[in-house]
């Protein structure tokens, strides 16, 4: 399914909450290892139990 | 009156599961038109109900603890036959052909549904204060939010329309509104309890757990709700069977309490109630270990930012009509939905590594004591809040003790630790490792003891 888009006016006013949120997050991001897992990662012997 | 002095009651021929479910029945008759916490009364259906309880002891079928107790479900749990809406227009008119698995342990428990309670929008917010059901008040100041999303299951147990309530947790909202209604909520560690038949909100951030008027009432109903179960992938296979004895012995408990962030920007009169409970717990035998954690602020940026894109991701496809959704709720979901996948994957590597920080924490003590909430509850309509001299928003606030725990997965019970000068009730959040409920609840049991003695 397509989603609808957001209208540009609630786009414009949120901008700046997710742009805040996503430097914040990415001065993080990027004093991670390398090769740091996800929380996501997917077990196969877990899932074929 | 508590689950256990229900029980008590019926066992000795005190009373019966017709007469515990009226009394409910005349609470919500009496304050549920005030207060809102109901979105459905289920009345015809919990007396029918208790009529064959009563007949199933008389005949001394006993299903435990739960036999005959008047409870309700938060309105995105699934009720076989009784409409579920999520608190959402989106669902208004849903009803499921099924029970979701915690409601249908609780019916073969022998608990009594007396209907399903109010929440948050979607459950995503923390005011209650719903644009399409109404707002929930708080029963110990009307003009007062009762917390949230879980609010209607908090006022319900505050107030005796129901002897316990389920609420969901995915950033606060089983523990905000028991600190705001002065009762007892457990946020179970991720995959305790089944979440089939439950709307998601946040999938690998959401839990289930028991709201109640004691910690004892808490651990009865969490050995009821919890266990593995195949139709949902998450649950875990540890048992859970301990209810705390009386009294609770916590002698050589290693308590921590955080010296940084869980104690700035909180209201004088939290401070001190917390204070006052961790020198109890001394008292008591537990070892106090004053501590430093990892940084909170960054765990929450990366709890906000899963949750902002696991919400849309469930609940996009229902965006098609935006004049569906609140404003609160319609803002928060588009925010999810400009965040780019990179971040959610890299907010998912970062969860992985606060998760092995945290374990060290919890390698030197086996529960950390925090407040709940910075606050008592806010006004109804509030947005902001001042604390320390500095202005606040009210809901990054009052979440800021808790949303971390929740991308950590780790259980959380919130007790009552007193009351404001204004008579309003004080959360104490205590903290434990995964899969670990034992050791929060029985800290929270002696301490619930010591605070009512």
């Amino acid at each position: 399914m397509t989603p609808s888009p957001i209208p540009e006016d609630q786009r414009a006013r949120l901008q700046p909450q997710v742009e805040d949120l996503l430097s914040k997050l990415r001065s993080l991001t990027a004093a991670l290892p390398e090769d740091s897992d996800s929380a996501l990662v997917f077990q196969a012997a877990e899932e074929c139990e | 009156m508590t689950i256990v002095e229900a029980g008590d009651a019926l066992r000795r021929g005190k009373t019966t599961c017709i007469e515990l479910t009226e009394q409910c029945l005349a609470r919500i008759e009496e304050r549920n038109g005030d207060l809102n916490a109901f979105i459905t009364v289920m009345a015809d259906s919990a007396r029918v109900r208790a009529v064959a309880l009563d007949k199933e002891l008389r005949s001394g079928i006993d299903r435990g603890p739960l036999h005959g107790i008047p409870i309700a479900h938060k309105d995105l749990i699934c009720v076989k036959g009784e409409r579920c809406t999520a608190g959402s227009k989106v669902f208004e008119d849903y009803v499921p052909d099924y029970d979701a698995t915690v409601a249908a342990r609780f019916e073969d428990a022998g608990a009594i549904t007396v209907g399903k309670t109010g929440l948050h929008e979607l459950a995503y917010g923390i005011t209650s204060a719903n644009p399409h059901f109404g707002v929930i008040r708080n029963p110990h100041d009307r003009e007062r939010i009762p917390g949230g999303s879980s609010g209607g299951s908090g006022v319900a147990v505050a107030t005796g329309m129901a002897l316990m309530a389920t609420g969901t947790d995915t950033g606060g909202s089983v523990r905000i509104p028991a600190s705001f209604c002065g009762i007892t909520g457990l946020k179970t560690t991720y995959g305790r309890v089944s979440r089939y038949g439950v709307k998601p909100l946040g999938i690998s951030l959401d839990t289930i757990g028991p709201m109640t008027q004691s910690v004892r009432d808490a651990a009865i109903s969490l050995r009821v709700m919890a266990g593995y179960d195949e139709r949902d992938p998450a649950t875990g296979r540890l048992p859970f069977n301990y209810v705390p004895p009386m009294p609770c012995p916590i002698s050589g408990l290693r308590v921590g309490v955080p010296e940084n962030y869980f104690f700035d920007a909180v209201a004088p009169e939290v401070r001190s109630a917390v204070e006052r409970a961790v020198g109890l717990c001394k008292s008591l035998g537990a070892r106090v270990v004053r501590l430093k954690t990892p940084d909170v602020e960054a765990l929450n940026l990366v709890s906000r930012t899963i949750l902002l894109v696991e919400a849309p991701a469930v609940l996009e496809p229902y965006l098609e009509n935006r004049g569906q959704f609140g404003e609160d709720v319609l803002a928060l979901l588009d925010q999810g939905r400009m965040v780019p996948a990179t971040d959610y994957v890299n907010a998912q590597r970062l969860r992985r590594l606060f998760v092995q920080e945290w374990r060290q924490v919890f390698r030197a003590v086996d529960c950390l004591l925090t407040p709940t909430t910075p606050t008592a509850a806010p006004l109804i309509g509030q947005k902001q809040m001042e604390l320390d001299g500095v202005t606040h928003d009210v809901r990054l606030a009052t979440t800021r003790f808790m949303r971390g725990i929740n991308a950590l997965g780790l259980p959380a019970l919130s007790i009552p630790c007193g009351t404001t000068g204004d008579g309003l009730p004080i959360g104490l959040q205590i903290i434990g490792r995964a899969f670990e409920e034992e050791v929060v609840l029985r800290a929270g049991a002696a301490l619930e003891d010591a605070l009512q003695a």
